[in-house]
């Protein structure tokens, strides 16, 4: 196999392999981590019967969890860590989209602080002030970098705060006594697919706009879009393109014309901090996502937040209960809102997540936030010029146009040459310990990259993430054998894709696992 | 053993070396010849096999000399020989009688280096029964159905082999009229459906690997256009895979490239022609179902010529719905849908913008307009 001399700033990385069952699959009958002992004598009659303090519902004669002793399961949970690449140990350009920066660890410290931790949610309001301080104070730094007039932390994340505007808008319409003729919302191709799939779920029929020869949303297409069955548009701008739609209030003013309203998906926020917001465009509502821009981990799929704002016209329609001042200067819950949607989570969704966010803003003040946004614009603007040096790689659409803090690239020349593709660039730059993910859907640009820096990595970490991924084209054309068998330093290899759009074949949980493979015989 | 079929259509692409458009016809490779135009379709049959993993329990099906056996054994394969020739010069009915064999043989699959005149002589003979995929060798290269080059090619098939149950997709078969194209008049046409390996990051035309398969969405098409559909309308089903999931979903026998009626959930035309929809819609409303084709996007006039101006004068913009997965409209790279009807003012009535369903209660707005030449 031909070796290829490397770049100095491309890094030597190996990443551990334990071929780790699922936990499941540890199970051993009768093992145990923990026996706990019976309660004292004096417990057991204060208490009284166990059984009966859970209601009927809730009980179960057989739990369906492993059993196994305390030492494999740490075990299992540090090879599975091993297993696993993260902000915490590689720079995460190559997960655009997604915004993954430097969450500060103090902040999770923070969070963890006894006095919060051990909190309960139904506790006294009176005996919270702090931890309702702080979402209070956190909605009023919000108000002001939105212009919008009130939030609500409850959604613990973007998917779940889209539902949640999609919610206020069916309700909003209801009211009007307007439900029904009001049944469609538009969307654009290149705003995050939730924008289309939470509506989709509150019952609304989905129009996509697709862009022009720009790459922005087509004007002419939204407007013989927009008419009196328009509910809503839902939009992120910039989209994931990194390009900014700069005739985005004339695509609102046209919505609310028909009489609908206009969501702003601004999970992603990054660059337009002390730039650009959501009331001077003209949205109704708007979200953000603290577990991306505002400093607090992602957290996998768990407890994030989506911080969703809405003008004082539409305060009464949040999910209650929200965090007031009184008179008396005391933080009070406030559950009496006239037009309310209800829950969108439990309780007060993840305070923790409002709190890191909050720490993190007070941390840099206003000024900071907006050379957070010029340090990821600039960040974004340094490795597209480096990376448009190779010849491979390309700026779809108009190349004058400025991309803010993210940009999808496209290989499609590379894949033209070596029939190599975006999918066996992302193999490979696992051996290296990056990451690009997935993130294009739909695939309109061909062969996408789509990379997003934020203000996080250092420029020793950008030509890293440039040497490195040009190295990795370089291969396609001197080592084809390499990239075709890549990952070869990863956890996992090369996966069978067959099927992945089946959804009949997926299983998201043992449970499903189990019953898939009962089905089958 | 895994069989794998090879047709090498050694004259294509020869007449575009020397601008001449294609090469159908023996008098056009003649013209190519003596203009100076030298064989390529091996050579770029050989970039995709140098990428290809040559596996050893993988045995090649072929026809002698330069329509495959010859390029085979410069890699060291011992192919089996389907088809002797005799002759120097192969020509179209050599490529038909080739892939009829392999077809008779189960190959698992058929790979051809030509450009789309070589794929209508493929799916002529082999329609829908065996999956095929060429390398793109030839003048004209409309149809979707080869690889974006032919190293994009061998590693297309790299991949498919390796899957435990590799998948496929309907595609359009479509060529140009050489004859017009010299011309300088583009006109293509819909000649059938191949079964391609669905690997969407290889295919000519990008493809969106979308969450749901193709198959699912066309399904979730069809419901939508069900539900809706009100009753005792005719819903008149242009040709194409994505419209015949329609009558697939009411359990109802399709015809892949032809017009079929349905009212009330029950058949009442097949294979219609322009005659028998005119007398449908004297005595009933009508919906419209009609896909746009690959390529260039035609939406009426290619393929579907029995949908007349005449059909279309008995109908409305209202009535027009436009059916295409997500994936087919991305690859159409924003362009406007085209029609063609051959009256201008039917082609411009029906001009204008539509909300295309690419799902269930999922739709996206396109361009439709009338034909590029006029």
């Amino acid at each position: 196999m031909k070796r290829i001399k490397r770049d100095g700033l491309v890094r030597q990385f190996h990443q551990a392999s334990w071929n780790e069952p699922i936990i499941f699959e540890l199970s051993q009958p009768g093992e145990r981590g923990v026996r706990v002992s019976a309660a004292e004598a004096e417990v057991q009659a204060a208490v009284g019967e166990v059984n009966k303090l859970i209601p009927q519902h809730m009980q179960r004669k057989h739990l369906n969890l492993p059993e196994i002793n305390q030492k494999r399961v740490l075990t299992h949970y540090l090879r599975l860590s091993q297993e696993t690449l993260g902000g915490d140990l590689n720079p995460e350009i190559g997960q655009g989209t997604c915004t993954v920066k430097y969450n500060p660890t103090i902040n999770d410290k923070l969070a963890g602080v006894p006095e919060l931790a051990g909190m309960h949610p139904l506790q006294n309001p009176e005996t919270a002030q702090g931890i309702l301080e702080i979402i209070y104070r956190t909605d009023l730094m919000m108000r002001a970098i939105s212009g919008l007039d009130a939030f609500s932390f409850q959604p613990g994340g973007g998917s779940q705060a889209t539902m949640t505007m999609a919610s206020i808008v069916r309700m909003f319409h209801r009211l009007r006594g307007e439900e029904e003729q009001r049944d469609e919302v538009i969307t654009t191709l290149f705003s995050h697919p939730s924008d289309a799939a939470a509506p989709a779920l509150k019952g609304y029929r989905i129009i996509h706009i697709p862009p022009n020869e720009c790459g922005l949303p087509d004007y002419e297409a939204f407007r013989a879009a927009v008419g009196p069955k328009t509910a809503a548009f839902v939009v992120a701008n910039p989209e994931d393109t990194g390009l900014y739609n700069p005739r985005v209030a004339e695509f609102t003013k046209l919505v609310h014309d028909a009489g609908g309203l206009n969501c702003y998906d601004q999970a992603n926020a990054n660059g337009l901090f002390g730039v650009a917001r959501a009331r001077e465009a003209g949205f109704d509502m708007c979200y953000f996502n603290l577990h991306k821009s505002f400093g607090a981990p992602h957290g996998c799929g768990g407890p994030g937040c989506g911080a969703i704002g809405v003008t004082a016209a539409l305060r009464d329609y949040l999910p209650v209960p929200l965090v007031v001042k009184s008179e008396s200067g005391d933080y009070v819950l406030d559950e009496d809102l006239a037009h309310t949607i209800g829950k969108v989570r439990s309780f007060h969704g993840t305070p923790q997540v409002v709190l890191k966010s909050y720490a993190w803003i007070m941390s840099l003040g206003a000024d900071g936030l907006y050379e957070v946004a010029k340090v990821a614009a600039l960040n974004n603007a340094y490795l597209q010029h480096q990376l448009l040096k190779d010849p491979d790689i390309d700026l779809p659409f108009n190349s004058s146009l400025q991309r803010i803090e993210q940009v999808r690239y496209s290989v499609s020349k590379l894949t033209e040459k070596t029939g190599f593709s975006s999918g066996d660039i992302s193999n490979r730059m696992m051996d290296f310990g990056l990451h690009i993910w997935s993130s294009h859907h739909p695939y309109y640009v061909p062969d996408p990259l789509t990379l997003e820096p934020t203000e996080s990595p250092s420029r020793a970490d950008l030509d890293e993430y440039a040497a490195t991924l040009r190295h990795v084209i370089r291969e396609c054309y001197e080592n084809p054998e390499l990239i075709r068998t890549a990952p070869h330093r990863s956890t996992i290899h090369q996966v069978d894709e067959s099927n992945l759009d089946d959804p009949d074949s997926w299983c998201p949980t043992w449970r499903v696992y189990l019953r898939k493979v009962d089905d089958k015989k | 053993m895994r069989k794998l079929g090879l047709i090498i259509n050694p004259i294509a692409g020869m007449g575009g070396q020397v601008g001449l458009k294609g090469t159908d016809g023996t008098e056009i490779l003649k013209q190519a010849i003596s203009l100076g135009a030298i064989p390529s379709a091996t050579q770029k049959a050989e970039r995709c096999l140098r990428l290809l993993v040559l596996e050893s329990d993988i045995c090649w099906l072929t026809a002698e000399g330069a329509m495959g056996e010859d390029l085979l054994r410069t890699f060291g394969q011992s192919p089996h020989i389907l088809y002797p020739i005799d002759r120097k010069e192969t020509t179209a009915a050599d490529t038909q009688r080739t892939a009829e064999l392999m077809k008779d043989a189960g190959v698992e699959l058929i790979l051809f280096a030509g450009g789309d005149g070589t794929a209508r002589n493929i799916v002529a003979v082999v329609g829908t029964d065996v999956p095929v995929i060429g390398i793109p060798a030839g003048v004209k290269i409309c149809s979707p159905v080869f690889g974006k080059t032919p190293e994009a090619t061998g590693q297309l098939l790299n991949r498919w082999l390796k899957r435990t149950e590799p998948q496929t997709i309907l595609r359009e078969v479509l060529d140009l009229d050489e004859a017009l194209v010299r011309q300088d008049r583009i006109e293509t046409d819909l000649f059938g459906y191949l079964r391609v390996p669905a690997e969407p990051d290889y295919v000519q035309n990008r493809k969106a690997p979308t969450p749901l398969s193709e198959r699912d969405s066309q399904m979730a098409i069809a419901l939508d256009i069900l539900d809706e559909l009100p009753k005792d309308y005719l819903c008149i089903v242009g040709p194409g895979s994505t419209t015949s999931a329609l009558l697939q979903m009411l359990g109802l026998p399709m015809t892949l490239m032809g017009v079929d009626v349905i009212k009330n959930g029950e058949l009442i035309a097949k294979d219609c022609a322009e005659a028998d929809l005119l007398r449908l819609l004297e005595t009933n409303p009508a919906w419209l179902v009609l896909t746009p084709t690959g390529g260039q996007g035609y939406l009426l006039g290619r393929g579907n010529q029995q949908i007349s101006a005449k059909v279309l004068k008995r109908l409305t913009v209202a009535d027009l719905k436009i059916v295409a997965t997500q994936e087919k409209l991305i690859s159409l790279e924003s362009r406007p849908l085209l029609i063609d009807t051959g009256d201008a003012d039917v082609d411009n009535y029906y001009s204008g913008y539509y909300r295309a369903k690419t799902g269930y209660h999922n739709e996206m707005m396109v361009k439709v307009k009338g034909p590029l030449n006029r």
